[in-house]
């Protein structure tokens, strides 16, 4: 067992309709968080009606049936409780974390909310005239915008193009009775998990969860599917300029489903070259001095992860930077990673997964992702052995299957002008 | 959750703390020195970021860029800041580790290069990360902002230093600066996590044997003049949001008023049940971010409001702002209101004692003002203080008069006259 699990023994158990409670017991401190999560977003919905999932979650805090979304939030923060419902492109959910003692009276709201949302429609207008203005606010931060842009350059129909929030467009044109109905088709208890990690017994953190999700008996139909998308032929670029000091770029490709063992191999790859001791702040920014930011992320989705990459740079230095940044990947896809380059990753790998792992409430969320995207609760326990099974050639491989430098996702956000000196 | 703090004293007067945490195995080492952007002047602001910045350019065992490699490579990370009190370099690894961390922080912070070359071309780097804030909004809004309310206090000035003075600043002056200020009674050294005080604390006397006292320690700056009118800056930019920040200098951590302004800003400013929250964006839909904070070190204090907002509403949020904090001082808050913000500290401290670093943090902050124990005893001190205490900070305090506004908005969208 690896040290970060020390003691956490994850249990599963089914409640009605098929929803699965994993509880695991951790005495380190008298906080418990509470996970729930649920298969269903951005991947299920129409162009169209795109942010339709987000606008729904958001509304979850702004009233149910039986009080408003002032007394909501005044009796969870009064708790002194930590929540927030959130959106993602394959699932939607919510967290919490809380001082034990106030664990069931919070539980039992957060299920309210997530079960009963009243979508007033004086409350609706107001949550989208909010999410509108923050949909112009992303615009305003570089790199956000540019791997928005990177996004919709590289899948022409998937809907892992959109925008979690969607578009200005699509939120004017969601109505009430679309979020009613998508809100009851979403949360169907064949498709959650509620995962809860604290220091109370485990059968009483299981009890008080099959109590406060009790009214979810019965599993719904499903949810529609997108057509499968291969990656494009060329590169396709995006570009917006707006009045800046410094170019926010991002790359995005194509990676295999979660969870496959080729995703497991690009995770560790993805190490290779993010971070401070990573190949491309060390060639990019530490050797040439190309830029200040440049970084590399993964992450899982179910039908294909996705593989980004961002670099913040002048104007001047743009071509070249981006050159660089693309011989780096170029050389990942060409020479193995050497035994002893790979055995330092895997150490700090392994090393920010112990880390993370301190908190509940990152444990609470990985228990339940793993369960939800098909790899088993027990995933979280085996991740260190995983990884550690990974090869060099398994990283080669996978990276000439899905870094594809003939054909990706670029979203560039750029100065009007050669970039001026600060005051 | 853990044993006591261990506190002891080397004889250079460098303080070392330590606590043993067991729920992983992983530790926190944080190296703190007493020197920040409040100790400059116009004439060298930004040394201490910039020297912060060199710790990693090169020590006499370590190459440049080795530190961050080293200990990516042990499984952990490491990172560093500057504020306006003091710099810090801190890492968390698994606790196996603990030795050769405290061997490599040490080395570092003791005997940077501080190489002429190396200097040079860190300039650049600074000058990039300067660039790259002046593109977050928030960031830059609330730079403008302390420099509208500090003309002449050092929280007027960026912590990262001013373009013109970093450019010819010298590899010289930086080994001047590490001389003067990297000494014994300006340190401390925190470390938390699954290991053992008395071999720890050994460990760390003998590292750090031969650092020496070193002279007084830094001056601290002149109080900023008393302010008697609003003062206001409206700046345009290309943006899509308007911001809207603004400031109120209140009195520092060890005033007796400090609890009542931690509350108040919980009252006003803190989650979606606060009161400027709950009107300006879940009543009237005015702004999509609303939030207080008050910044208490040692003297002086500020308060904080920060809200992001369409730029058409700048007018009717100040007004609304106002609005709230006249009805605060003159009513002020609830019995429930006060047990809301009394719980949210509560349950704000165990969160943060959920992880090694976190704990460590808090204990590093509050040794560098002067005694580690201070945030358990500010969760007390928040404990005890009465409604009528917190009614008299917001009308002593938050008033129009003290007041330094800043409107950062889209160009066209004229706000107020």
């Amino acid at each position: 067992m690896s040290p970060s699990c020390r003691g956490l023994s994850p249990r599963m158990h089914l409640g009605p309709g098929g929803l699965r409670i994993v509880v695991a017991e951790n005495h380190a401190t008298p906080i418990t968080a509470v996970a729930v999560y649920c298969l269903g977003g951005v991947r299920n919905e129409r162009r169209e009606l795109s942010g339709i999932t987000h606008l729904a979650q958001r509304m979850l805090l702004k009233g149910t049936r039986r009080r408003d979304a002032e007394d909501l939030a005044e009796e969870l923060e009064f708790l002194g409780a930590r929540y927030a419902p959130f959106t993602s492109k394959d699932l939607v959910g919510a967290t919490l974390s809380v001082l034990s003692r106030n664990l069931p009276r919070a539980l039992d709201l957060l299920a309210e909310c997530i079960l009963e949302p009243a979508f007033l429609p004086e409350e609706l207008e107001r949550e989208r005239r909010l999410v509108l203005t923050e949909i112009r606010r992303r615009q305003d931060d570089g790199f956000a915008y540019a791997m928005d842009l990177s996004e919709a350059a590289l899948y022409r129909r998937h809907p892992y193009r959109l925008p979690v929030a969607g578009t200005q467009a699509s939120v004017r044109r969601l109505e009430r009775k679309h979020l009613i109905r998508w809100h009851g088709r979403l949360y169907s208890p064949d498709r959650m998990v509620v995962a809860v990690v604290g220091d109370l017994r485990a059968s009483q953190m299981r009890d008080l969860v099959a109590e406060a999700f009790a009214p979810l008996d019965r599993p719904l139909p499903g949810l529609p599917e997108p057509e499968p998308e291969e990656p494009p032929e060329t590169p396709r670029l995006r570009c917006r300029r707006r009045a800046r000091q410094h170019v926010a770029l991002a790359l995005s490709f194509m990676g295999p489903p979660f969870p496959s063992p080729e995703f497991l191999a690009l995770d560790v790859l993805a190490q290779v070259l993010a971070g401070m001791s990573g190949r491309l702040f060390t060639e990019l920014r530490d050797r040439r001095g190309l830029g200040y930011a440049v970084g590399a992320g993964l992450e899982p989705r179910r039908d294909r992860a996705h593989f980004g990459f961002h670099l913040g740079t002048s104007l001047e230095h743009r071509q070249v930077a981006l050159q660089g940044l693309l011989e780096e990947l170029r050389r990942v896809r060409e020479v193995p990673v050497s035994r002893q380059e790979l055995a330092k990753v895997r150490r700090h790998l392994l090393g920010l997964f112990a880390i993370a792992m301190q908190r509940k409430a990152v444990q609470a969320s990985r228990l339940a992702f793993f369960e939800l995207m098909g790899a088993g609760h027990g995933f979280l326990e085996g991740y260190p052995e995983a990884i550690r099974r990974v090869t060099p050639e398994a990283m080669l491989s996978a990276a000439q299957t899905h870094l594809r430098l003939e054909g990706y996702g670029c979203g560039q956000v750029l100065p009007h002008a050669p970039s001026r000196s600060s005051r | 959750m853990g044993s006591d703090v261990v506190r002891e004293v080397l004889p250079s007067g460098l303080r070392v703390l330590v606590q043993e945490v067991y729920p992983a195995s992983v530790v926190s080492v944080a190296f703190w020195i007493g020197i920040g952007s409040l100790h400059e002047t116009d004439g060298n602001a930004g040394i201490s970021h910039f020297l912060e910045h060199m710790l990693f350019k090169g020590s006499a065992a370590r190459p440049s860029g080795t530190l961050t490699r080293e200990i990516h490579a042990l499984g952990g990370y490491v990172n560093a800041f500057t504020s306006f009190e003091s710099t810090c370099l801190w890492c968390v690894v698994p606790s196996r580790h603990l030795e050769t961390v405290l061997e490599a922080l040490a080395e570092t912070v003791l005997h940077p290069l501080l190489e002429d070359l190396e200097a040079e071309r860190e300039i650049g780097v600074i000058l990039d990360e300067m660039r790259m804030r002046q593109d977050r909004p928030e960031a830059w809004c609330t730079q403008q902002l302390l420099r509208l309310a500090y003309p002449r206090h050092p929280y007027g000035r960026p912590v990262i230093g001013l373009e013109s003075v970093l450019r010819s600043m010298t590899a010289s002056q930086l080994r001047a600066h590490h001389r003067a200020h990297y000494v014994g009674r300006n340190m401390a050294v925190v470390v938390v996590g699954d290991v053992q005080a008395a071999p720890t604390l050994e460990r760390i006397g003998d590292l750090l044997a031969t650092v020496t006292p070193g002279q007084a320690l830094p001056s601290r700056p002149e109080p900023e003049s008393p302010q008697e009118a609003l003062r206001r800056l409206d700046l345009e930019q290309d943006l899509s949001s308007a911001h809207l920040q603004m400031l109120f200098p209140v009195p520092g951590l060890f005033s007796p008023e400090a609890p009542a302004c931690d509350l108040l800003a919980s009252v006003l400013g803190e989650g979606r049940s606060s009161r400027l929250c709950r009107r300006l964006r879940e009543r009237e839909g005015l702004v999509s971010r609303v939030g207080c904070s008050a910044f208490l070190e040692r003297e002086p204090g500020f308060f904080l409001v920060d809200c992001t907002l369409p730029p058409e509403n700048l007018k009717a949020v100040e007004a609304g702002i106002f609005e709230e904090l006249e009805a605060l001082g003159r009513e002020g808050p609830t019995a429930r209101e006060m047990q809301k913000a009394r719980n949210r500290a509560e349950s704000t401290f165990v969160f943060n004692q959920e992880t090694v670093e976190g704990i460590a943090r808090t204990l590093g902050h509050f040794e560098m003002l002067g005694d580690h124990t201070l945030a358990q005893l500010h969760v007390r001190r928040l404990a005890a203080v009465r409604s009528e205490e917190v009614l008299a900070a917001c009308r002593d305090h938050l008033r129009t008069e003290r007041c330094s506004v800043v409107h950062y908005r889209p160009p066209g969208a004229r706000t107020v006259s």
